[in-house]
């Protein structure tokens, strides 16, 4: 088993398919009276949060939880990072304290890799800058494979700022490795001119929602900013809706089994329709679930749970 | 059915020959043609080119009507041999939107003299700040495939790259108006002459 957790490259099949099966077994923890587990007790996992989140945050507390591990939580507000103490220094702040490991979210692409540098322990990658987000693409693989079965050979659209976003780089490069083709959608000022060579050959990219619908098994709708309007990334709301937005009509030009997906959390109305989002191929909600499962799986296997 | 013979004619300046045209399609050239049903127009000394396009016109409608119309400016484009033109954004209200250009198109379809082909302007109101709804005028039934500021340089390096990405969606170009304002707006030495006889 890897050490760390930085990228959703970092992970070959075998290991990707390790902790999916071993998300299988926690989710079941969550159907009992009692939702934990023994495996991590007395271990230490700290949240080191640089980033305002909300469920990615709560996700990997009450993973932690119910592997029995001891929470303490950081977030840079209100703390000494405030006062100007380097990443460097909270980090050896942490290794002192007997940090197991560090879940961290930051800013700064890259942050977690240079963290890793300089702490014993296990290092997670919960979303750095717009670099990469790895466990949010193992619990979309882990939702996309309870859904539909496998994952070898799905066909994939990532739609909507690509350029800004973690998400779509950490599926890329997962999916890929687990034999799904992916397609990248959204107007061109949103998506890098090099993305697939720099990720993953064999990726590719359209501008064409309509033309991309009727041939996938999964389409993943990325949260859109619209803050992003005002850099004039596209011109307005209504026309990013209008031309890559998933509504209800476009919905139904998807195959028959095939399933939307979104990250959270959304915009109604901006890149997904409340019809969209509400319908039965919708997964969104699923996600945040098995999101628990599949952390709780990264951390025991990360800490060595198997091995004690 | 209608034919016409041109005779004697220099295409697009070559050695003079014959031109026979049926139904509004070049059907044979070569010297010494003849068809009894075809109106014979004598070409000597004439030069017969294809229908030109004029990508940079202005049609003033809607809004300066007083000036020039879609349908006048299609009678004067068609008599000086073109066959298309591309009508600038800058009209009143400015072809920024779907409705304008779908607008003039439909005025253009309405005269049947040319091919009335709606630019759409590259930011809203030609102002050079945000973007128009490029997409929106793309897919209306104008179809844009050309955006402009017309006179106004779309000045900001960001906006403009961004405009050129944006369109890659639906193969449309930007032409811009290639003057940095700030390096053309700091005044020139003028004088006003006096009129002959003032004191």
């Amino acid at each position: 088993m890897i050490k760390h957790l930085l990228s959703g490259g970092d992970l070959d099949a075998d290991t990707a398919t390790e902790i999916l099966d071993t998300a299988a077994e926690m989710a079941t923890v969550a159907g009992r009276e009692i939702k934990k587990l023994p495996a991590l007790r007395g271990r230490t996992v700290v949240n080191l949060f640089y980033e305002d989140s909300t469920r990615t945050r709560i996700s990997f507390e009450a993973a932690a939880k119910r592997l029995s591990a001891d929470v303490i939580n950081f977030s840079a507000k209100g703390s000494s990072v405030t006062k100007g103490e380097s990443l460097k220094d909270t980090a050896l702040t942490l290794q002192a304290m007997g940090a197991d490991a560090v879940v961290v979210r930051h800013p700064a692409s890259g942050a977690p890799h240079r963290l890793a540098n300089w702490v014993d322990g296990s290092v997670v990658n919960a979303g750095d800058g717009t670099h990469e987000h790895p466990t949010q693409a193992l619990l979309d693989a882990y939702t996309m494979r309870s859904r539909l079965g496998r994952l070898a050979g799905l066909s994939v659209a990532v739609v909507g700022d690509v350029l800004h976003s973690r998400v779509a780089r950490s599926n890329v490069l997962l999916l890929t490795t687990l034999g799904a083709k992916v397609t990248l959608v959204g107007p061109p000022t949103l998506i890098p001119v090099d993305i697939a060579g720099a990720l993953a050959p064999g990726t590719d990219v359209s501008y064409d929602l309509d033309s991309v619908l009727p041939n996938v098994d999964v389409v993943m709708m990325l949260r859109v900013q619209r803050e992003r309007m005002n850099d004039s990334y596209f011109p307005s709301a209504r026309e990013y809706a209008r031309r890559y937005g998933l509504d209800g009509p476009r919905m139904r030009r998807l195959p028959e089994h095939a399933i939307v997906m979104h990250p959270g959390p959304m915009n109604r109305g901006m890149e997904i329709t409340p019809e969209v989002a509400d319908s039965r191929r919708s997964t969104i909600v699923e996600q945040v679930t098995n999101g628990v499962s599949v952390r709780m799986a990264v951390l025991y296997l990360l800490l060595g749970g198997n091995n004690r | 059915m209608t034919a016409y013979l041109i005779t004697s004619v220099s295409v697009v300046g070559a050695a003079p020959t014959d031109l026979l045209i049926r139904d509004g399609v070049v059907a044979e050239v070569g010297p010494g043609l003849s068809a009894p049903d075809a109106t014979v127009v004598d070409g000597a000394g004439l030069v017969a080119l294809p229908g030109l396009v004029d990508l940079h016109t202005h049609l003033r409608e809607p809004g300066r009507e007083d000036a020039e119309t879609v349908e006048s400016g299609s009678r004067a484009a068609a008599l000086g041999g073109y066959t298309a033109v591309c009508a600038m954004a800058n009209t009143s209200p400015v072809a920024d939107t779907a409705g304008v250009v779908e607008q003039v198109w439909r005025l253009g379809r309405e005269a049947g003299l040319v091919d009335v082909q709606p630019i759409g302007a590259v930011t809203v109101g030609l102002a050079g700040e945000r973007l128009a709804e490029l997409g929106a005028m793309a897919d209306s039934a104008a179809r844009v495939r050309i955006f402009s500021d017309d006179g106004h340089c779309v000045a900001d390096p960001k906006l403009m790259r961004r405009a050129l990405e944006y369109v890659k969606a639906f193969d449309g170009i930007i032409a811009q108006h290639a003057e940095e304002p700030r390096l053309t707006e700091a005044p020139r030495c003028t004088r006003v002459r006096s009129p002959p006889g003032s004191a």
